[in-house]
């Protein structure tokens, strides 16, 4: 056995079949780069260092927040406050000092992308918002690095390895295969609008960080042009065979100044076509006479009904899915849709503007926590 | 014909108010996806990608009888 492993830490994966000293010393050989230290970051951080990893690099902008503990189990309360990945490494250092810890505390940008990607052999995509995926994924395919992807929402979550070199040459397929272009702002929840089950991105950060030490050691298959879909609710699992796209490779930069002109937030901040927004200064002015629709499920806190009262403005609630059938009922009138933070309000507007075209309807900007924070709710 | 069983993944089934839909065999995914967005318009502005048979499609493709179709959008959170 070889001084720069210790034998006894690692003995249960050693003696696996396939495993052995080889794979711990590819182990610490490894760089990985894991971006954001949040629900996902988490989990895959820990498994890794625990697993040997020689080299982690990590990167997060944020603080730990009270909304952050149901789900992001590498931080306690007498966290909250702190920078992330001060916590992260002061935890991981205890974990295993053998593994170097890299942090960096600033938002991740394609310069950060084009000067760090080329010091690792991994990156995982550990984020919570398109424009950080997009930028990652088309950093990885422009530099040909692996790339380890983990999303979740609400229930479900996704995992994939994209970019990853095979036998003939040729990458497997990436992020832009799947979904050429980014949503429009507002189409898709986010956990603080949606809502995540807390176990959830520890499964999925637990499935990211066993593709990333298949692809150290060479184990198994990895999630080569394939999309793991799971389903917390129902422990279904769908996997879906990828292949490349045109319209796809289309939209990725094909130069580092191409991708260094790419500006990440701003394509995924467009707004959907014709989306009227209201704030809640503009609303409590302007729209007291219209209706408010809040289209949130049954069992969304806090209801609207005493603000409705104290305000003197009429309410209805109706859930966003059953919105379509009992548009009939609205027709007649402005209309300003709400929801918990201003998303699905958006969604809203969408339908109504479909079927409606004689009267406006708004969504409540930021929607019912814009309310809360003014201390209207 | 078999019937066509469509799954929707995701925030699309808030849209859909459902996860699972059985419809009468349609020749390929365009006439599919007309179809489904007439029942459920709103899912016509959701961003997502289309399976048949557990297979990315990227354009129109043939529907095999009795195929199981997937509607799946992009998830964000982490």
């Amino acid at each position: 056995m070889n001084e720069e492993i210790q034998y006894e830490r690692y003995q249960r994966q050693l003696i696996l079949k396939g495993f052995g000293v080889e794979a711990q010393r590819k182990l610490k050989a490894a760089r990985v780069l894991v971006i954001g230290a949040g629900g996902l970051g988490c989990p895959i951080m820990q498994y890794l260092v625990a697993a040997g990893v020689g080299q982690i690099g990590i990167a997060d902008h944020d603080t730990v927040s009270v909304s952050n503990l149901h789900r992001q189990i590498l931080f306690g309360q007498e966290d909250v406050g702190r920078p992330k990945v001060e916590v992260v490494k002061r935890k991981m250092n205890a974990l295993n000092q053998d593994t170097v810890v890299e942090t960096w505390q600033e938002k991740w940008t394609p310069s950060l992308c084009l000067a760090q990607f080329p010091l690792f052999d991994i990156i995982v995509d550990a984020t919570d918002n398109f424009a950080s995926r997009y930028m990652i994924n088309d950093a990885c395919v422009l530099l040909g690095k692996p790339l380890v992807f983990g999303a979740v929402s609400q229930f479900e979550g996704q995992v994939a390895v994209f970019n990853h070199e095979l036998e003939n040459g040729n990458r497997s397929v990436n992020y832009r295969d799947l979904f050429p272009e980014p949503p429009a702002s507002g189409e898709v929840l986010n956990c603080a609008e949606g809502g995540v089950l807390g176990v959830l991105p520890g499964m999925i950060g637990a499935m990211q960080a066993t593709e990333v030490i298949k692809l150290i050691t060479g184990l198994g298959k990895s999630l080569v042009n394939r999309l793991w879909n799971y389903n917390a609710l129902t422990q279904d699992v769908f996997v879906m065979q990828l292949v490349s796209n045109p319209l796809g490779a289309a939209h990725l930069p094909l130069s580092e100044e191409q991708f260094l002109k790419m500006d990440y937030d701003w394509l995924c901040s467009i707004p959907m076509a014709g989306i009227e927004e209201v704030d809640v200064y503009t609303w409590k002015q302007n729209h007291m006479t219209d209706l408010v629709v809040d289209i949130r499920e049954p069992y969304e806190e806090p209801r609207l009904n005493e603000l409705s009262n104290q305000l003197g403005f009429n309410l209805l609630e109706i859930p966003l899915s059953a919105l379509e059938s009992k548009m009939n009922d609205l027709s007649n009138q402005q209309v300003v849709f709400v929801c918990q933070a201003g998303r699905r309000s958006s969604q809203a507007v969408s339908i109504w503007l479909k079927t409606n075209r004689e009267h406006k309807a708004f969504s409540l900007s930021g929607g019912v926590n814009a309310l809360k924070q003014l201390n209207l709710i | 014909m078999m019937k066509i069983e469509l799954l929707f993944f995701g925030q699309l089934t808030d849209l859909t108010g459902t996860t699972v839909v059985m419809l009468d065999h349609m020749s390929d995914t365009d006439t599919l996806k007309h179809h489904v967005f007439d029942i459920y318009p709103s899912l016509q502005q959701a961003k997502l990608m289309i399976a048949v048979n557990n297979k990315l499609v990227t354009e129109n493709e043939v529907i095999p009888e009795g195929a199981k179709i997937a509607f799946m959008p992009p998830y964000s959170g982490g």
